[in-house]
């Protein structure tokens, strides 16, 4: 067997990682709280003052958001701390992952075609999708992104976090 | 000029204002930008490019496009090398070293020439009939020597370029006249527009054949179209060619970069997403079919056009034309008008067209054809049916026109033969894909764009065209000379004559797919593009029946070879196949693990410079305590107050029993009763349980357990998340294991009352949760610490402060085989059943329904002789190799009775130890077998598979 640590690089200092390319820049963002909600979500969403899921190409400035993950489930993502409890609450689901997932912030002109080299989505499409899932594959990966302002989020599950900080940056030249 | 057969004007695509320099076959020549290597070349006056690939015959360029069989060569530019690149479909740059391939020495002198005096020898498919004797291997090497295109050079790095996506309303393949109809009619309907054109305009053949579109000669009106399609919106992207068409209108495009541009990019492949599909990709003219055909300087009459038109190239300067068609009395008036002599042989008795050159002083020859060509290394001149023999030094050839299906094809279009064209065209629409243009045998320029303007959405109303010429088709492909003496090459690539057609014929190969096979005709890399139809027309005559008759091969992706580096992209490296990484990696490499890939995970093998501190490891956790990076042990949450009832379901063993707090180990089966996985389930709570799954296995488990939820369950009671990630896991094990807790100092009571086997507790760790699980893999009293993965390398020193030793996963390998605890998929296989491993009581007790039940109890389950999970006890210094079979030999002959799962030296049993799967291993405990590996005999003695510590009484010591 060989030593494949010498063959994957090791993985970046989050807290101070970032990608500068020509034309895009990717930091690593920190929100506070991160939950996986399954269930009767919308009580859940508007008892925290969440506004409703978002899936890929819908445009979210908010501090508190929802991604939309499938119908009756969702990832709930703040900049400040919720209080929740894992388990079962009356009709939700609820688990902690707030040290299970990494948050990647896109910005600059250049990150649409960056985006373009990773998934085969259509951000510019007008055709409504409603229950559209936030999540996708990306570079490989499963990724569940989010529109923010003119740029985008990349919300992937720890373990792989270095893989897709790795394709990113294989791909911002 | 760059070469004696440039003319000094003309040619569209060229730059003249920059000189590219490059080299063939050593020799330092001169060209422009814009040239494709193959105008280059015939600039230069180079005719013979190369060897043909069996016979050794000298051979030309042919044509000017994709469909080009000959001219594919070495080359070299900077870092690239394509050792397969088709001179007609490159571009030329400053430096590039050509060359030519397949010839042994020089394309001039080929010292296996000689093989072309063997023809008679080696026809097609002698080597299905020969070098069966004694055997096919002693010939295979030096066979294999002689045939093949170019060699790879293992140093060369080809430029590494991304893959992209693209979506859009249409996508329009090919930029002729109705491909732009149909991106001006769509784009004018407000849709998204993608044009593609493999050229470096567009325009297709209006690019070198002339015409008056909207009162304006072609290249003014392709001005005009150049400016005004980015301004409606049209996405025109050229040197773009299409190389397959997949499920739901997704399109494969490589770009080509411009090697000239200073930030040149190599090749980048597109996959693009289309709400519908245009494909006018216009078609490719045929060869005629006479005796010695292939020598250099004859050529497609399209393509000298083109190259004259294009590249200011003028092929020859005594041409003959050998037509049956009109469309290439364009080329004689346009040689003509560069000074070129000029004949026109044609096929037909009358002709607008011949009366028209004869006007303007050309010599035409009606009712006469080409019986064959003279010369050596290339064409001298024309012999004709007539008996003269014309000087040429270009034999430009039009046999008609083959429709370019191939992506109509790839789409499952099924082409029909259209006798009044003589041509295969398009049959049933295909949803969202429109064929328009030459591409679906349209008549002229203004049904060309008719059809292109209403694939468009447009009004399909012409603007004002002439340009057409009369008979452009021609019929069905001339074969009166198709078989006279000499050979009449049909399959230029793949060197297949008329006479290997009818030979395939006359064995009873004359199916269109047997004689693709038998004679390899359109296997080549070129597709058969230019030889097809030609070799269906042989076929069709051969069994007396009608060309639609005879049907057609299937064209499968990619429509031109693409490179390996544009379809792996910047995948490569770590990118190819990525790993999930541990959240404390940094604390593992700062303690010199040594790593290794498992189930795509990266994970400490063990700690060390070499394998040997793997037993030392192992005494560790026998003797003191050791901790192992568990994290990636699944953490799927089963939540809602269905989650008892899934987990029955999903489980051998039932989960609803738990108490909370209490974990309990469980085997998932599939639905053969095979065993699939295996876990620990723990209960938080009365409706929360976490399933603790093999690490590589965590999405599959979470798909399994979300399908059956879906099929068997109420959707709102019950729900699965997967939180392995968020958990980082530190298995503490060993006899010295409890003290190590109690330096943690988690905040929960170790006391074994409290605590005991199979149970869990929660604490604190630095602020956050842990979650305390007495559960062991080693046999040893263990303790399986998770907290969030934030806190992973935080956890990891502090354990390591407190005195537990690193332990890697092969050390953990050693330690769970000598108590028989199994790794699903290598101790198992996939017949391998609960009881097989003597886990029968759930199989005898349950009575309500889970997976994997029912096959639990048909004959086969029960049988005599399944294999049984058994420990085996080496009589060997070493362990006994991993798949070694146990076998017993009967009247001299050998039979397996199963075989080792896992094996390894024990350190606390000191001598090897083996798990195995045999028949009835159960009943032959004691028993002595003798294993067979690669020739060696080895012997092992049947024995439990938990060969230490068989009460359990460590867990608890």
């Amino acid at each position: 067997m060989h030593d494949r640590g010498a063959f994957w690089s090791a993985p970046p200092t989050w807290n101070t990682a970032e990608l500068v390319g020509r034309d895009v820049r990717v930091t690593v963002h920190a929100p506070r709280s991160i939950w996986i909600a399954s269930g009767d979500v919308d009580a859940v969403l508007r008892a925290r003052d969440c506004a409703a899921p978002v899936g890929p190409r819908e445009v979210c400035t908010a501090s508190r958001y929802a991604l939309r993950l499938g119908p009756d489930r969702v990832l709930l993502i703040s900049e400040t701390y919720i209080e929740l409890r894992d388990g079962w609450q009356t009709g939700v689901a609820l688990s902690e992952l707030h040290d299970g997932m990494l948050v990647f912030e896109m910005t600059g002109p250049g990150g649409r075609a960056l985006l373009a080299q990773g998934t085969e989505y259509d951000f510019e499409s007008t055709v409504a999708r409603p229950l559209e899932s936030s999540r996708m594959l990306f570079g490989g990966l499963k990724v569940a992104m989010m529109r923010r302002g003119t740029g985008w989020r990349l919300h992937v599950e720890r373990l792989w976090a270095p893989a897709l900080w790795r394709w990113l940056q294989a791909h911002m030249d | 000029m760059s070469g004696p057969q440039r003319t000094t004007q003309g040619g569209n695509a060229i730059d003249r204002s920059r000189p590219q320099a490059f080299s063939f076959d050593g020799e330092p020549l001169q060209g422009y930008a814009g040239d494709t290597l193959a105008s280059a070349l015939l600039a230069n006056g180079v005719r013979l490019v190369g060897r043909s690939f069996k016979y050794h015959r000298p051979r030309g360029i042919v044509s000017a496009g994709s469909e080009e069989p000959n001219a594919v060569l070495d080359l070299r530019h900077g870092e690239r090398h394509d050792p397969n690149a088709r001179a007609t479909l490159e571009w030329l740059a400053d430096g590039m070293q050509l060359r030519s391939i397949h010839a042994n020495g020089t394309p001039q002198r080929d010292r296996l020439g000689y093989l072309d005096r063997l023809a008679r020898f080696i026809p097609a498919a002698f080597y299905y009939k020969t070098f069966m004797w004694p055997r096919w291997m002693w010939y295979e090497h030096a066979i294999r020597n002689l045939a093949g295109l170019g060699r790879l050079d293992p140093t060369a790095r080809a430029p590494v370029v991304p893959r992209s996506h693209l979506q859009t309303d249409l996508c329009v393949v090919g930029a002729g006249p109705a491909g732009i109809a149909a991106a001006q009619a769509a784009a004018r309907r407000g849709a998204r527009v993608l044009l593609i054109d493999a050229r470096t305009a567009i325009g297709g053949s209006l690019l070198y054949r002339a015409a008056q579109i909207e009162g304006l000669a072609a290249p003014q009106w392709l001005a005009e179209v150049t400016r005004t399609l980015p301004a409606l919106g049209v996405d025109v992207r050229l040197r773009t060619m299409a190389l397959g068409l997949y499920d739901h209108n997704r399109l494969l495009l490589l770009q080509r970069c411009d090697p000239t541009a200073a930030d040149r990019v190599g090749e980048h492949l597109l996959e693009v997403r289309a709400g519908r599909i245009v494909l006018a990709t216009g078609a490719v003219e045929r060869p005629l079919l006479f005796a010695g055909n292939d020598r250099p300087g004859v050529m497609l009459a399209d393509a000298a056009l083109e190259y004259l038109g294009r590249y200011g190239v003028r092929c020859g300067s005594r041409a003959v034309i050998a037509t049956g068609n009109d469309s290439a009395y364009a080329l004689a008036h346009a040689l003509r008008e560069a000074g070129a002599d000029c004949t026109v042989v044609d096929s037909r008795a009358t002709s607008a067209e011949a009366d028209c050159a004869r006007g303007a002083g050309i010599d035409v020859r009606l009712d006469t054809r080409v019986v064959g060509s003279t010369g050596a290394l290339h064409v001298t001149g024309a012999r004709l049916d007539s008996g003269v023999t014309l000087e040429a030094d270009l034999l430009a050839v039009a046999g008609g026109w083959t429709p370019l299906i191939h992506l109509y094809c790839h789409a499952r279009g099924k082409p029909r033969w259209n006798d009044h064209i003589g041509a295969l065209v398009p049959d049933r629409e295909v949803d969202g894909l429109h064929v328009v243009g030459a591409a679906n045998g349209a008549l002229g320029l203004a049904q060309a764009w008719q059809q292109g303007s209403l694939a468009g959405g447009g009004s399909g109303e012409a603007p004002q065209l002439t340009g057409s010429v009369g008979d452009f088709w021609g019929g069905a492909p001339d074969l009166t000379h198709a078989g006279s003496a000499g050979r009449v090459w049909v399959d230029l690539q793949n060197d297949v004559t008329s006479k290997d057609v009818e030979l395939a014929v006359r064995e009873n190969f004359a199916a269109v797919e047997h004689l693709k096979r038998y004679t390899t005709l359109g296997m080549a890399t070129d597709q058969g593009k230019t030889s097809n139809v030609n070799g269906l027309a042989l076929l069709a005559a051969g069994t007396g029946r009608d060309i639609g008759a005879v049907g057609v091969t299937t064209f499968r992706p990619p429509f031109v070879p693409v490179s390996m580096a544009a379809v792996a992209g910047r995948e490569l490296g770590e990118l190819q196949s990525p790993v999930r990484r541990l959240p404390a990696e940094d604390e593992h490499r700062k303690e010199r693990a040594y790593f290794c890939d498992y189930g795509n995970l990266l994970r400490p093998a063990w700690y060390g410079p070499d394998e040997a501190v793997i037993a030392a490891e192992c005494r560790a956790a026998r003797e003191s305590a050791v901790v192992l990076d568990a994290s990636p042990l699944g953490k799927i949450d089963v939540i809602g107050p269905q989650a008892a009832a899934l987990l029955d379901f999903i489980f051998y063993t039932r989960m609803s029993t738990l108490a909370p707090g209490r974990l309990r180990y469980g085997l998932a089966l599939a639905e053969s009763g095979a065993i699939w996985d295996d876990g620990v389930v723990l209960r938080l709570a009365p409706e929360h349980f976490v399933v603790s799954c093999s690490s590589s296995h965590v999405a599959a488990m979470t798909a399994h357990l979300d399908e059956w939820r879906e099929d068997h369950f109420d959707l709102r009671q019950v729900f699965v998340h997967d939180t392995t990630a968020h958990w980082a896991t530190m298995a503490v094990s060993g006899p010295q294991a409890r003290n190590v807790l109690a330096a943690l100092e988690l905040g929960f009571d170790l006391d074994d009352a409290q605590l005991p086997h199979m149970s869990a507790t929660q604490g604190r760790f630095m602020g956050g949760p842990a979650r305390i699980a007495r559960v062991s893999f080693t046999g040893e009293r263990s303790y399986e610490i998770s907290v969030p993965a934030g806190l992973a390398g935080a956890l990891w020193r502090r354990i390591r402060e407190a005195g537990a030793l690193p332990l890697g996963v092969e050390a953990l390998g050693v330690l769970r085989a000598e108590k028989g605890f199994i790794f699903v998929g290598q101790d198992t296989d996939s017949e391998t059943m609960p009881q097989d491993i003597g886990m029968d009581g759930p199989r005898l007790k349950r009575s309500d329904a889970y997976v994997g039940d029912r096959s639990l109890f048909m004959p086969a389950a029960s049988k005599a002789g399944r294999r049984q999970l058994v420990g085996i006890a080496a009589t060997t210094v070493y362990p006994l190799p991993v798949g070694a079979h146990a076998v017993t030999t009967r009247d001299s002959r050998m039979r397996s009775i199963g075989f080792i799962t896992s094996s390894y030296s024990s350190v606390a049993l000191q001598r090897p130890i083996a798990l195995a799967l045999i028949e009835d291993g159960m009943r032959r405990m004691g028993d002595e077998l003798e294993f067979e590996h690669m020739g060696s005999r080895l012997r092992g003695t049947v024995v439990p598979a938990c060969q230490l510590d068989p009460t359990g009484a460590r867990l608890n010591a």
